[in-house]
C-alpha cells in the first residue's frame, strides 16, 4: 500500500431541506486501500457516496481525484474520473442481455454500429475471469437476484477504474460467492485501485479491510487502521456509547406459563415448487423461532406464505389446533397473523401518511362508529402506539417519511400490534437500522414474547437470530435442513447448514 | 416493559418547517386562488359577469360536468383513469331515452340507465381489476366500444323523450330559486366528500392510490376497491347522463364529447394530484367551478370554441406541470 | 439481436408475424379473390405505408417507456400545412409541415422530462391544443390542395410499388439499425427498461427520453404529409382514431406499455395487420360503426395481453430470491 493519496474529501458538506446529511465530513482514500466506511443509518455513508459518484453535488467543500481539485456533476463524469459504483439497489435491464448489461452505455463499436460478437465475447471474458457462472445470452429478467448482483459487479469491474465502491454487495450473495468477491477486491487492491467498502456486517470489514472511516451523524468520527480498532471501539465510535455486543438472553424460556405449551401455529407439509418444499414446523405461544438461511432459500416466501400473501396448493396451516384456510391477507390478519414485511419503505408504510394513519390502516374497522371513523379513538391509537413503542415524534400528524429508519420500523411494528395479533412474524426485524435502534427492537419482541405472542423472526443477521430466539431453523434451497436450538448453536453451523456445504471460516470476530 | 421514555425529535428546524406549511397550504388552496382569481378578472372584463343570474347560470352549466367529475376524482385518487365517460354518459341517456320511446314510465327509464352506468362501471372495472392492464387505454377502448353500440343504437340520430314530466328534474328549480341539477350536484359531493374522509372505504382509495402493495400487505382488499371505485364513477356518468337528458329533452350518441379531458382538467385543477392518493370531493368542486368561470369567460369575450379548446389545453398542462413541481418540494 | 429465453417473450415475438399471416389467410378463404388480387394488395399496401411510420414512432415512444397520444393531432396539423400552404411551393410546405411535428416534438419531449408531467397527460394535453389548431386553421372545413403532381407522393407508384410504400421501407430500415445496432438506439431501451440503472451507467436520460418524442411526432408529420398528398385535400377528421391504432400496432408488434421492449419491424407488420383487417371488413359490408367496434375490441385486447404477459413475465422472476 503506497502512501500516494488517491481521494481526498475535504469539509463536504451536503443538506437536503434542512437536514444536514454531511457536516465538514473528510475522507481519503489511498492507492491500494481497502477502506470501509460505517455508520449507523443515517450517518451519512449513502450521501457521501452518491456524492463521489455525480449523483449528488456538495454544497460546500473539495475534493481532489489524484491531487487535483475535481467536481463531478453526473455519474457520466464520475466514470471518467475513474470511480465506479457497485450500487446498493439491485438492477439490470429486464430487456437486455447479460453482455449488454455489462457494456450497458459502451457497448463496443464498429463501423458506427454495435459489435455484438466483441461485446459478447468481451462479456465472457470478464464472467470467466470472476467466476461468474452465468449464461452471457440471459436477460436480465430471468436472472436471479444474486445473479443481478454478481452482473452488477462484473460491470463495475470491467471498466478500468480507479476508485472502486462497494455499496452492501454482499447482501444477495451466498458465501463462496462472497469469498469470490474478497480475493476479486484483493487482487484489484495489487493493482493499486482504491476500493471504498460499505456494509454493517463486521465480520467482512475484519476480514477484508486496510483502513476504515466512521460516521456518526453526518459528522466525521474518526478513521485509523483495522489492525488498530477493536470491535467495541469501533461500535462506540459509531453510537457513541458502550453497548453490549451481546444481548444476555431472557430467561423467558423459563418463565413462560407451562399451560401455554400447546403449539399455537403449526404447518405442515406446505410446497410452493420451485421455492418451498415439504415445510413442517410449529411455535409455540411465548415462544420465538427464528428462520436462518441465505437469500434464496426461501424464507421470505414462507411468511408471505403464511400471511395469504403468497398462494400455495399443498400444505396444512393449523391455528392453536384449528386447521385455517387463508387464501389472503385479511384473513390472514383476522386469523391473527401478522406480518412485518422486509422493506418497510416500499411494503409496510404509506409514506406521505401521517403517523397516525400509517398505524390505523389495519384496524379501521374497529375505529367505527355508526359506519364512520372516529377521529378520536384514532388519535388515541397512534398516540398509545407511539408511546408503547417509545418512537420519537412530533406530532401524529407528521407523514412518517420523515422519521429515521428505527423509527420507521417501530411504527410498522406499532401498525401491526394494534391488531392484537396471536402470531407475528416479522422479516429483517432491523435492516437498515442503527446500532441502538436494534436493540430497542429486539427488547420490544422479546417483551411481546414474554407476554404470550408467538414470534417467527426471519433474519440475514445470524447473531440477531441467536440473540432473539431460543430455536433456529435453518433453510436451505427451501427445506428446513436443520432445527437448532440457540444455546447449543453458533454463527459457524447456521452458516454452514445453510450453504449446504462445510466451509469453515476463520472469522475475526462474532457478529454482535 | 423497559422501553426509553419518549423524547422530542425536531426534523426540520423551525424556519424550514414554516416554508413547509406555506407550501403545502398554497398547493392546497391553489383551485381556491385561481378561483378568486378569476372571478376578479372577470368582473374588469365584463359588466355581466357578476350578475347573479350568470354567476347562477356558470354553476347550473357546470353541475353535469360537476357530477362526472366527481365520479372521476374517486378513481384518480386510487390512482386510476376513466376515460370512458364521455361515451358512457350518451349510452345511459340514449338508453333511457330509446326505452321510454317504447312504453316504459321515465321513473323506471332513470333506472335502467343507472343500472346500464353501474353495469360500464363493472365492466371497466372488471377488466382493469382481472388484468392489472393499463386503466387509461383500457377505458379508451371501452369507450369507443360504447360509442359504437350508442351510434348503432340512434343511428346518429338524435333521440327524443316523449314525456314532458322527464325534463322537470334537468330544467327545473326547488321552490323556483335553485336548480334541482346544482342541488343534486352539491349532495353528490357532499355525500363524496364524507365518505373520503370518514369511511374505510375513503381512506382505502388514497391508501390503494400511493401504494398498492402496502395496502394489499395491510389486508385491504385491492381488487374490490378499485371496482367499487368504478362503480362509483358508473353511478355518477348515470345521473350525470339523467340530467344532461333531462335538461335537453334528448339525447344523442357523443353529447359527452370532450368530457373524459374536461372532467380530468376539473380534478386536477381543483388539487386532487394526478398521482393518487390526495385529494377530495369538495376540491373538485372547486375544480369544476374554475373551469365554470373560464368557460364563461371565454364566451363572454367571444373566443371561438377552437381557440377555447387551445388555451383548455394549455391551461390543463399548466396545472399538471405545477401539481408535480409543488409536489416535488 | 435479442433473444428471449422466456416462453411468454417468444410469444409475444412472433405475434406480429403470426398474426399478419393469420388475417391474410381468413379474408383470403372468406373472400376469395375479391381480397387476394393486385388491387386490393396494392391498396392494403398504400395504407399500411401511410400509417407505418406512426406507428413506427410510436414504437419507439414506447420502448423509451413513455407513450404519444398526440399524433393522430400532429397527422392532421401537418397535412392541413402541407395543403394550406402549397401556395409557397412543395417544398416548402413540407418542410413547414415537418417543421411543425419537430416542434410538437419538443414540447412533449420537455413536458415529458423537465417538466415531468406523466407522458399519456403531457400528450393528450398537446394533443387538444393542437386539435384545436386544426379546427381554427382550416376553419372546420376540408381544404383542397391545387398542385398536381403532389399527390404523387401518396397517390403514385413506381413499378407497382406505391410510392409511400418506398419511404415507409426507408424508415423502417433506418430506424430499425438505429435501435438495433446503434447505441443511442440502445440507450432507449434502457431508460425504458429501467431508468435507475441507466442513469447510473452514466446514459445521457435527458437526452434519451426527449429524442423519441421528436421522432414520433416528426414520424406523424410524414404520414400527415403522406396521406395528404394522397387525398390532396386535409381535413380537420384526419387521424382521429390514429394514437389508438398505432398503440395496437406497436404493442402488437412486440412493444410494451411498461417500455424497455419492442420492435420497429413488429410495429409495422401491426400495422399491416390492422390494415388488412380494416380493408378486410371493408369488403365484407361492415358498417363503420361495427367497424369502430371491432378495432377498439381488438385495442383492448391487445393492451389486456400486454398487460398479463408481461407482467406475468416480470413477477415469475421478482417472487424468486
Amino acid at each position: 500500500m503506497t502512501d500516494e493519496k488517491l481521494l481526498e474529501m475535504v469539509n463536504i458538506s451536503k443538506s437536503f431541506s434542512g437536514i444536514q446529511a454531511l457536516d465538514n465530513v473528510k475522507f481519503e482514500l489511498h492507492k491500494g486501500q481497502i477502506h470501509a466506511l460505517m455508520g449507523a443509518n443515517g450517518a451519512g455513508k449513502s450521501t457521501l457516496i452518491k456524492i463521489l459518484c455525480g449523483v449528488y453535488q456538495p454544497d460546500s467543500g473539495i475534493f481532489k481525484i489524484d491531487n487535483k481539485v475535481s467536481s463531478i456533476k453526473n455519474p457520466f463524469e464520475a466514470q471518467k474520473n475513474g470511480i465506479a459504483y457497485v450500487p446498493q439497489e439491485i438492477a439490470v435491464q429486464p430487456y437486455m442481455t447479460v453482455a449488454e448489461n455489462i457494456f450497458l452505455g459502451k457497448q463496443p463499436i464498429r463501423n458506427f454500429k454495435i459489435d455484438f460478437k466483441k461485446m459478447s465475447d468481451k462479456a465472457q471474458q470478464v464472467l470467466d475471469d470472476l467466476n461468474i457462472d452465468v449464461s452471457v445470452n440471459k436477460l436480465g429478467i430471468n436472472l436471479s437476484i444474486a445473479e443481478k448482483q454478481l452482473i452488477t459487479i462484473a460491470k463495475v469491474i470491467s471498466v478500468d477504474s480507479k476508485i472502486l465502491i462497494f455499496d452492501e454487495a454482499t447482501s444477495a450473495l451466498t458465501l463462496s460467492d462472497t469469498e469470490k468477491l474478497f480475493k476479486i477486491i484483493r487482487r484489484l487492491k495489487q493493482k493499486g485501485i482504491g476500493i471504498i467498502y460499505v456494509t454493517h456486517r463486521m465480520e467482512e470489514i475484519f476480514q477484508l479491510c486496510d483502513w476504515v472511516t466512521i460516521l456518526k451523524d453526518g459528522k466525521f468520527v474518526s478513521d485509523s487502521a483495522i489492525k488498530d480498532i477493536n470491535l467495541q471501539q469501533l461500535i462506540r465510535n459509531m453510537i457513541g456509547r458502550e453497548v453490549a455486543s451481546k444481548i444476555p438472553q431472557d430467561s423467558t424460556n423459563d418463565k413462560r406459563d407451562p399451560t401455554l405449551n400447546k403449539d399455537r401455529f403449526s404447518i405442515a407439509n406446505l410446497c410452493i415448487p420451485g421455492m418451498l418444499q415439504d415445510i413442517t414446523f410449529s411455535v409455540k405461544a411465548g415462544e420465538v423461532l427464528g428462520l436462518a438461511g441465505l437469500v434464496g432459500s426461501g424464507r421470505t416466501e414462507l411468511l408471505r406464505a403464511i400471511f395469504g400473501d403468497l398462494p400455495f396448493s399443498e400444505g396444512t396451516i393449523k391455528i392453536d389446533g384449528r386447521v385455517v384456510r387463508i387464501n389472503n391477507c385479511s384473513q390472514a390478519i383476522n386469523e391473527g397473523i401478522a406480518l412485518v414485511p422486509e422493506d418497510r419503505k416500499t411494503q409496510g408504510l404509506i409514506l406521505n401518511f401521517s403517523l397516525k394513519k400509517n398505524i390505523s390502516m389495519t384496524v379501521l374497522d374497529k375505529l367505527k362508529r355508526f359506519g364512520l371513523i372516529n377521529l378520536k379513538s384514532e388519535a388515541v391509537l397512534a398516540n398509545s402506539s407511539l408511546d408503547m413503542l417509545s418512537i420519537k415524534f412530533r406530532t401524529i400528524e407528521q407523514p412518517v417519511s420523515t422519521l429515521s429508519g428505527g423509527n420507521q420500523q417501530r411504527v410498522v411494528l406499532g401498525k401491526w400490534l394494534a391488531t392484537n395479533p396471536k402470531i407475528l412474524l416479522v422479516d429483517e426485524p432491523t435492516r437498515g437500522v442503527d446500532v441502538s435502534a436494534k436493540s430497542e427492537i429486539h427488547n420490544v419482541l422479546l417483551d411481546l414474547a414474554k407476554n404470550g405472542m408467538a414470534i417467527i423472526v426471519v433474519s440475514s443477521e445470524l447473531g440477531e437470530l441467536l440473540q432473539v430466539c431460543e430455536k433456529i431453523l435453518v433453510l436451505n434451497r427451501g427445506r428446513i435442513v436443520a432445527e437448532l436450538l440457540t444455546k447449543n448453536t453458533n454463527t459457524h453451523e447456521m452458516m454452514e447448514l445453510a450453504t449446504g456445504e462445510s466451509a469453515k471460516r476463520e472469522s475475526a470476530s462474532n457478529a454482535f | 416493559m423497559r422501553f426509553n421514555s419518549k423524547k422530542l425529535f425536531l426534523n426540520f428546524s423551525s424556519r424550514e418547517s414554516l416554508k413547509f406549511k406555506v407550501i403545502k397550504n398554497v398547493r392546497d388552496q391553489i383551485s381556491l386562488i385561481l378561483l378568486l382569481v378569476m372571478i376578479i378578472a372577470g368582473s374588469q372584463f365584463s359588466d355581466v359577469f357578476l350578475s347573479s343570474k350568470n354567476l347562477l347560470n356558470i354553476v347550473w352549466a357546470v353541475s353535469v360536468l360537476g357530477i362526472v367529475a366527481l365520479g372521476q376524482c374517486v378513481l384518480i385518487i386510487a390512482c386510476r383513469f376513466d376515460m370512458s365517460v364521455a361515451y358512457s354518459i350518451g349510452l345511459c341517456g340514449v338508453v333511457m331515452v330509446v326505452i321510454q320511446n317504447i312504453g316504459m314510465p321515465w321513473v323506471a327509464s332513470v333506472l335502467v340507465g343507472v343500472f346500464v352506468g353501474l353495469l360500464v362501471g363493472t365492466l371497466n372495472g372488471l377488466i382493469c381489476v382481472g388484468t392489472n392492464a393499463n386503466p387509461f387505454l383500457v377505458t379508451l377502448g371501452t369507450g369507443t366500444l360504447i360509442y359504437a353500440t350508442s351510434l348503432t343504437i340512434t343511428r346518429s340520430k338524435t333521440v327524443y323523450t316523449p314525456f314532458d314530466a322527464f325534463t322537470d328534474i334537468g330544467r327545473g328549480k326547488l321552490f323556483g330559486v335553485v336548480h334541482y341539477s346544482v342541488l343534486i350536484f352539491i349532495f353528490l359531493a357532499i355525500m363524496l366528500e364524507l365518505m373520503l374522509r370518514y369511511s374505510k372505504f375513503g381512506r382505502s382509495l388514497f391508501v390503494i392510490g400511493l401504494n398498492e402493495k402496502v395496502g394489499k400487505l395491510s389486508g385491504f382488499s385491492v381488487n374490490k376497491i378499485v371496482l367499487g371505485a368504478f362503480l362509483i364513477c358508473g353511478f355518477m356518468v348515470s345521473i350525470a347522463s339523467f340530467i344532461v337528458t333531462s335538461r335537453n329533452g334528448s339525447t344523442v350518441a357523443n353529447v359527452g364529447l370532450g368530457m373524459e379531458f374536461e372532467s380530468i382538467i376539473a380534478v386536477v385543477l381543483g388539487g386532487t394530484s394526478l398521482f393518487g392518493g390526495s385529494g377530495g370531493a369538495l376540491r373538485t368542486v372547486v375544480g369544476v367551478l374554475v373551469l365554470g368561470v373560464l368557460n364563461n369567460l371565454l364566451i363572454l369575450m367571444n373566443v371561438q370554441t377552437e381557440v377555447q379548446q387551445i388555451i383548455k389545453g394549455a391551461i390543463f398542462l399548466l396545472i399538471v406541470w405545477l401539481d408535480i413541481s409543488l409536489r416535488s418540494k | 439481436m435479442i433473444v428471449i429465453n422466456n416462453f411468454f417473450g417468444v410469444i409475444l415475438k412472433k405475434t406480429s408475424v403470426f398474426l399478419f399471416i393469420f388475417t391474410i389467410f381468413f379474408f383470403s378463404i372468406v373472400l376469395g379473390s375479391s381480397f387476394f388480387n393486385q388491387l386490393t394488395l396494392t391498396n392494403i399496401s398504400r395504407q399500411i405505408s401511410i400509417d407505418a411510420p406512426i406507428a413506427i414512432g410510436q414504437a419507439i415512444v414506447l420502448i423509451s417507456g413513455g407513450i404519444d397520444i398526440s399524433v393522430g393531432a400532429v397527422m392532421a396539423m401537418s397535412a392541413a400545412i402541407v395543403i394550406g400552404t402549397q401556395s409557397l411551393g412543395t417544398v416548402a410546405s413540407i418542410f413547414l409541415a415537418l417543421l411543425f411535428g419537430v416542434l410538437v416534438g419538443c414540447i412533449n419531449g420537455v413536458l415529458v422530462t423537465k417538466g415531468r408531467i406523466v407522458p399519456f397527460i403531457a400528450t393528450l394535453g398537446t394533443m387538444s391544443a393542437v386539435r384545436g389548431l386544426v379546427l381554427v386553421y382550416t376553419d372546420q372545413k376540408a381544404i383542397m390542395g391545387t398542385i398536381p403532381g403532389f399527390e404523387f407522393l401518396g397517390g403514385g407508384s413506381v413499378g407497382f410499388i406505391p410510392t409511400p410504400f418506398i419511404f415507409a421501407f426507408l424508415i423502417l430500415v433506418i430506424f430499425h439499425n438505429v435501435l438495433t445496432k446503434m447505441r443511442i438506439g440502445r440507450n432507449f431501451f434502457a431508460v425504458g427498461g429501467d431508468l435507475d440503472n441507466a442513469f447510473l451507467a452514466g446514459i445521457p436520460i435527458f437526452r434519451s427520453r426527449f429524442i423519441p418524442y421528436v421522432i414520433s411526432s416528426s414520424l406523424a408529420s410524414v404520414s400527415g404529409i403522406l396521406l395528404a398528398s394522397r387525398l390532396n385535400s386535409a381535413n380537420p377528421q384526419i387521424g382521429i382514431d390514429t394514437a389508438l391504432a398505432s398503440i395496437t400496432a406497436a404493442i402488437i408488434g412486440g412493444a410494451s406499455l411498461l417500455g424497455g421492449r419492442g420492435s420497429v419491424f413488429g410495429a409495422f407488420l401491426g400495422v399491416a395487420t390492422l390494415g388488412t383487417l380494416s380493408t378486410g371488413m371493408n369488403l365484407l359490408g361492415i358498417t363503420t360503426y361495427f367497424q369502430i367496434g371491432i378495432k377498439s375490441l381488438v385495442f383492448i385486447c391487445v393492451v389486456v395481453i400486454d398487460a398479463i404477459l408481461v407482467r406475468r413475465a416480470i413477477s415469475s422472476v421478482k417472487d424468486s430470491g
